[in-house]
């Protein structure tokens, strides 16, 4: 092709279709050649040279046959919108003689029933693709009543819409209403009553009234009509719901394959591990703070296909996401290890146990023995590192002198808790734990209840050595929450499960936090062991071993036993209860002891 | 070879097989017989927009013409489909006044092809679009009051019935 000036001219050619009007051409030109030359002068300005470029101002002038041609390639909704930009375009198609655009716009889209032949096509156009509500025009409604061929938001149901039950079967117009105005379940409303439009059933008043000659005629002709409606309002629905399901599968196919694509990408980028890891997260359905699941995340979950450009945009995001859950990935594996080696370390302390510790020793459990620095060391060892039963055993070598101190440890802290009790009373020491007067209480009612180990006319007192083995030392219920100990995640370790003691119940790191020195119960003791004839200082075992009866003097308003009442005679345990339940724990309690001989025709208790 | 002259008194040589692909040059090099070397006058289309409307014609020379009397059915096919060729879209992304002259172009040369590729181009543009939106993108005046605005998102009845 080559190309050069020619300054003649010569006459138009004839045509076989139609060229557009000259006039127009002329003053189109015009418009072109100005808007030219503004472009040159807007060159600097980017907002300016974007209006410049839009030279399809010209658009509404077209010829009418080019405008049909760009019309016959839109949907009914885009023909809506364009009749509602200009004058020109909105006389254009808002005319019958445009109907075969209209016509024509509408097999376009598939599976919807034709117009109905009493609705223009904008009007059906509005109805089917404008979501909005058809009273307000300002609320979005995507619900489509197709029998009252409206939309409604529920704030224009209220006023729009009439109930049936409103209308009386028996009452002349009304009977007519129900057979002839279309009503729709009224899903705009919870109450799901039935309704009819008000502007509908206004109409066929006025029409039924102006058929009074030939009301039967009207009545059947207009039954016959909503009949028809009725059938094609039921296509609509079909089309509708089938549209909608449509639509939900086109998105989530659109989200699957964005959710693939960006699985790809972060697959390239090394993430293999950590997108199996999320997917089998998925699989189980895995709920936890940390992060959210992938195919949840907002960049993921987005319903757009992922172009070069978004993945530019979101690559950064989404490598944080990833690198979050890589090392939430780490934590979780080391976690694991640890647990494996605490197993290790809780099966070779078992063993040690059973072969090397008398039943009874006051002994640690295995959290104590997790703890200890040499088993946590190895514990704690790197990843890589192995760790076997044997590397306990080799340093359990060191149990020995750590149960010695670690027994004393736990001894001191009771009397710590003593003496924190009774700040105003000194308290001497360890050996002072093993004497008659020293009585501990546990503040842990709660536990105790749920162990069962107290009856109702049972207060919680104990001398030693019950306090130092009592059972709230060693145990608590698991997400009980109150957590003083070491270590964490105890909760579900199912290593440390006490089923066969008490269900729901878990090993703790020993503790005597709620243990509490019970004042009363001394004193009690003390008044015991005057009315005994016993040292202050005597030994619980002593005691125990001296097993005396006792009546209590404040139950007999300070009498005797004399032999002629009856007593409730008591052993020193009982009559310390006795004391502490009856009494208040009373301090000015006295005791008789009884000899032998009287109790031999007494009850014992 | 045909020479063909534009408004702007510029002259194209072309080969005959292009330049045929306008159903106007066809007919009038029929009614002038073979052996003229007389330039077509083309003078409703510049230098600039003939430039572009041969650069199609000389892609597409070759492919079937359709038929003047073409079958509606098929013709319904092709209206129904917005799609466009990977080249034809390229050819055909260009400014707007570009595309509104190929289009005004295409209809005078009587080019059913490129008309259709630039109507379908305009409809795509219009697709998804609000009056506003719509507006915007092809700088038009909005000539309704805003009441009127407002009355018409109501009247959607033929303006014959109203």
């Amino acid at each position: 092709m080559t190309k050069a000036c020619n300054e003649a001219s010569s006459q138009p050619p004839s045509k076989k279709r139609k060229a557009p009007d000259e006039s127009a051409e002329t003053a189109e030109t015009t418009k072109t050649k100005k808007a030219g030359s503004c472009s040159k002068q807007a060159g600097s300005s980017g907002v300016r040279r974007t209006q410049s470029r839009a030279k399809l101002s010209m658009l509404p002038s077209l010829s009418l046959d080019i405008l049909l041609e760009i019309f016959s390639h839109l949907f009914p909704i885009d023909l809506l919108h364009l009749a509602r930009t200009t004058k020109a375009l909105r006389n254009l198609l808002m005319r019958r003689n445009t109907s075969t655009v209209w016509k024509y716009a509408f097999t376009q889209i598939q599976g919807l029933p034709e117009c109905p032949s009493d609705v223009s096509f904008p009007a059906w156009a509005h109805l089917a693709f404008k979501p909005v509500c058809h009273n307000c025009y300002t609320s979005i409604v995507r619900n489509i009543s197709w029998i009252l061929r409206t939309r409604l938001c529920s704030r224009c149901a209220k006023f729009c819409l009439e109930d049936a039950e409103i209308f009386d079967a028996k009452n002349n117009i009304d009977k007519y209403i129900l057979k002839c105005v279309p009503f729709n379940d009224n899903d705009c409303r919870s109450d799901c009553r039935k309704c009819c439009l008000a502007s509908d059933r206004k109409r066929f008043v006025q029409e039924l009234k102006a058929h009074r000659k030939d009301r039967q005629k009207f009545v059947e002709q207009k039954m016959a009509e909503l009949a028809a409606r009725l059938d094609h309002a039921l296509l609509c629905e079909d089309w509708s719901k089938a549209l909608a399901n449509e639509r939900a599968i086109a998105l989530q196919q659109i989200k699957d394959n964005r959710h693939n694509a960006i699985s790809e990408k972060l697959l390239q980028l090394g993430y293999g591990k950590e997108l199996d890891f999320l997917s089998d997260e998925r699989a189980d359905d895995v709920k936890h703070s940390e992060y959210v699941p992938f195919h949840k995340h907002h960049l993921v979950r987005h319903p757009r296909n992922l172009t070069d450009k978004v993945w530019d945009s979101i690559k950064d995001g989404l490598e944080d996401y990833m690198q979050k859950v890589r090392a939430y990935i780490e934590r979780k594996e080391r976690k694991e290890l640890i647990w494996k080696r605490r197993e290790r370390a809780a099966l070779a302390w078992n063993k040690y146990r059973n072969v090397e510790c008398e039943p009874e020793s006051f002994l640690p459990n295995q959290i104590d023995i997790w703890v200890w620095d040499p088993v946590r060391d190895i514990i704690e060892r790197p990843s890589e590192a192995e760790v076997t039963k044997d590397s306990f055993e080799q340093v359990f070598r060191g149990l020995p002198s750590f149960i010695e101190s670690w027994q004393r440890d736990k001894i001191t802290q009771i009397v710590h808790n003593a003496t924190d009790t009774l700040k105003w009373i000194s308290f001497p020491g360890i050996s002072d734990l093993e004497l008659a007067t020293c009585v501990f209480t546990c503040s842990n009612n709660f536990f105790h209840s749920l162990m069962r180990c107290y009856e109702d006319d049972q207060s919680c007192l104990m001398w030693f050595p019950e306090f130092v083995h009592h059972q709230c030392n060693t145990l608590m219920q698991r997400g009980y929450g109150e957590n003083d100990e070491e270590l964490q995640d105890l909760d579900s370790c199912e290593l440390l499960s006490v089923r066969s003691e008490t269900s729901g119940f878990r090993r703790r790191q020993w503790s005597a936090r709620w243990l509490f020195f019970d004042d009363k119960a001394s004193r009690t003791v003390e008044s015991i062991l005057t009315a005994c004839g016993m040292s202050q200082s005597a030994k619980v075992q002593q005691l125990d071993q001296e097993d005396p009866r006792l009546i209590c003097l404040k139950c007999s308003f300070g009498a005797k036993c004399d032999g002629e009442r009856c007593f409730f005679v008591m052993t020193w345990r009982t009559a310390v209860q006795h004391n502490v339940k009856k009494h208040f724990g009373d301090r000015q309690t006295n005791f008789q002891r009884i000899s032998s001989l009287d109790v031999g025709g007494g009850e014992k208790a | 070879m045909i020479v063909l002259k534009t408004s702007d008194n510029e002259t194209f040589t072309v080969e005959r097989d292009v330049a045929e692909r306008s159903v106007l040059i066809k007919n009038m090099l029929d009614d002038i017989g073979e052996n003229s070397e007389q330039a077509i006058p083309l003078p409703n289309v510049n230098s600039s927009v003939l430039k572009k409307v041969l650069e199609y014609c000389e892609h597409h020379r070759g492919e079937p013409l359709p038929a003047a009397d073409a079958d509606t059915s098929q013709d319904d096919t092709r209206k129904r489909t917005t799609d466009i060729s990977e080249w034809d879209q390229k050819f055909i992304t260009v400014d707007q006044e570009m595309l509104f002259e190929i289009i005004l172009a295409a209809n005078y040369l009587d080019i059913k092809s490129l008309l259709d590729v630039g109507c379908k181009t305009v409809a795509n543009m219009i697709k998804g679009k609000t009056p506003e939106e719509i507006r915007k993108l092809f700088n038009i005046v909005n000539d309704f009051t805003p009441e009127e605005e407002a009355q018409i998102k109501k009247e959607n009845e033929w303006a014959e019935d109203r």
